[in-house]
């Protein structure tokens, strides 16, 4: 009897991740004590947010399918993009993602996002010991920490399906956002002039690097204000735009060098009298309207989602530090820096997208949006502080360049050594850094070896800044 | 009631704070308002429903074709998530009496 109650439940809400991320948000909400109506409208709108997104990553991926296969058929290569939505679209799909093949993986992804925020909360509460300062703040970017973490654990085996391993992930993410964020605290205040807060992003080690090395290939006095950018590069700052012109111009290729004939069996939409080349604008225009749904659903889930557990860190923990998206500095760099951090990180990725193509690459590497302007963008807005014009400029170069052979090894290590393709890999600097080596170290040891491993790494990274930097550590306090 | 827009470049991470610390503002000047967060694409199109956006000032030159006309009044923050720049410009704005 207790048993079918059990299943029931489980088949009709714990299985629902649309529900699970609602009765989050109720459950956040009403232990906040706020009142019951406001509560109840924010849960609808995280469920309505979820749904919204469902459509965004089944759209997005079913029109990246057609070319991908029509690519390895002709060719036997693959096609990926260095980009995270595009992953995140993949780990949703509601016809072949980790939720449909998972059907309660939103419990335990929701699990990990809850347990890194009370890691990070403990952190922060017990920092006379660990010496973090930072509350992550960034909920998209978090959940996609634990999404990814869980999922890539999965792909790897079946057999890290379980609660134990969601515990640790949990914690692992939270070390990860706690660690991370605190390294940022001194490059964020430096270039802020002390507006005490620090970079809660996936870029956040990136920062570390950048703020200690650029002093090394620049002058910091010898800063970009002067520069003035032409102006139809301001046009890239607008994600759909620029989605969409990235993919014309790439997807254009990729869809032409394929050829209307090999298209024409695997799209079925595109017939023997449709215009080829406004067929492959349609295409693209797609990839730009299915972002744009999915970022939607993404901002109406997540924007309930963390006002629902961040009212309770923000008060308990007074004298904590915001760690918060790293779009918030680049007010405080001079307005050209973030668009030249764009289109010089396109550069290298050009130069590393170039080099694949050369060297006949199995694997076909396209530009997404996120890593290419939210990761270049940033390092080059502390490049240019820490190091000046030249450092802006080396910077993002290397950088993009970076992104393309991580993403490389990580496509290439999923489809050979674990069988599965991944549409995208999310090259963000931390991710690179971080994820890459989960992943990697999880095929050869247990998965917990591994975080526990790179948490005892990170905490330990933190005392030794700590000791680097112990006169005006905790200077943000006294202001309070 | 003031029809208040807040947004950023991707109209996630940081339009999300300024939400949340604006949330803050308003009600500590007794100000009545409605607050809305989109991407800077969106905020550009739909600005003209609002009373006032405020905007970080590097995507300012989105809103160059406003002017004093227009019924929407746009502000542009250097620290997007500073609740007391916010206040500030409020008052030099003449929204606190």
């Amino acid at each position: 009897m207790l048993a079918t109650i059990f299943e029931s439940i489980s088949t009709n809400i714990l299985t629902q991740p649309a529900y699970i991320i609602g009765l989050m948000v109720l459950i956040g909400m009403l232990a906040l004590k706020k009142p019951w109506y406001e509560a109840i409208s924010c849960m609808i709108k995280a469920v309505a947010g979820y749904l919204i997104l469902n459509i965004g990553s089944g759209g997005f991926t079913s029109t990246f399918k057609p070319i991908v296969d029509a690519l390895s058929s002709k060719f036997n290569i693959t096609a990926s993009l260095v980009d995270t939505y595009t992953l995140q679209a993949q780990l949703l799909d509601p016809a072949n993602g980790f939720l449909a093949t998972h059907a309660d993986a939103m419990l335990y992804m929701s699990a990990a996002f809850a347990i890194s925020i009370v890691v990070n909360f403990l952190l922060v509460k017990f920092n006379k010991i660990t010496k973090v300062r930072t509350l992550y703040m960034t909920g998209h970017t978090l959940q996609s920490y634990s999404q990814n973490t869980l999922w890539f654990l999965v792909l790897i085996s079946p057999l890290f399906y379980n609660w134990p391993i969601t515990i640790a992930v949990g914690i692992f993410v939270g070390v990860w956002a706690g660690t991370g964020s605190n390294f940022t605290v001194e490059a964020t205040q430096k270039l802020t002039g002390g507006a005490n807060f620090a970079v809660g992003h996936q870029s956040m080690f990136g920062i570390l690097v950048v703020d200690k090395l650029a002093g090394k290939l620049g002058n910091p006095k010898d800063s970009m204000d002067n520069l003035k950018l032409p102006g139809w590069l301001s046009i890239f700052t607008d994600n759909v735009v620029c989605t969409t012109i990235l993919m014309c111009i790439f997807m254009g290729f990729v869809m032409g060098f394929i050829g209307k004939d090999t298209m024409m069996t695997f799209d079925t939409t595109l017939t023997a009298g449709t215009w080829y080349p406004l067929h492959i604008f349609k295409v693209c225009v797609n990839f730009a309207l299915y972002m744009s749904i999915l970022l939607m659903g993404v901002r109406m889930m997540i924007g309930e989602l963390t006002k629902a557990f961040r009212g309770f860190a923000d008060k308990l923990l007074k004298g904590s530090m915001p760690a918060v998206d790293a779009a918030v500095t680049y007010s405080f760099a001079p307005s050209s820096v973030p668009v030249l951090g764009f289109a010089m990180g396109m550069i290298g990725q050009l130069i590393g997208m170039a080099g694949l193509l050369i060297f006949k690459s199995p694997i076909l590497l396209l530009p997404g949006f996120v890593p290419l302007f939210f990761d270049n963008a940033t390092l080059t807005v502390f490049a240019n502080k820490a190091g000046g014009r030249k450092a802006a400029i080396i910077v993002p170069v290397l950088n993009g360049l970076f992104q393309v052979v991580i993403s490389l090894l990580m496509l290439l290590f999923f489809q050979n050594i674990i069988g599965f393709h991944l549409n995208a890999w999310p090259a963000m600097f931390d991710n690179n850094v971080l994820l890459a080596p989960f992943a990697l170290g999880s095929k050869f040891l247990h998965p917990v070896a591994v975080m526990l491993i790179l948490s005892v790494i990170l905490l330990g990274l933190t005392q030794v800044y700590y000791r680097r930097n112990k006169e005006h550590y905790w200077d943000h306090m006294k202001e309070n | 009631m003031l029809k208040v827009l807040v947004t950023c470049g991707n109209g996630m991470g940081s339009s999300l704070m300024m939400k949340l610390k604006a949330e803050g503002v308003f009600k500590k000047l007794g100000l009545d308002a409605t607050i809305d967060h989109a991407p800077i694409g969106q905020a550009v199109s739909m600005a003209n429903s609002f009373d006032l956006v405020f905007c970080p000032l590097s995507l300012i030159d989105q809103f160059k074709d406003f002017t004093s006309k227009d019924r929407v009044k746009i502000v542009s923050l250097v620290n997007v998530i500073s609740e007391k720049e916010m206040e500030q410009k409020l008052r030099e704005n003449g929204y606190v009496k």
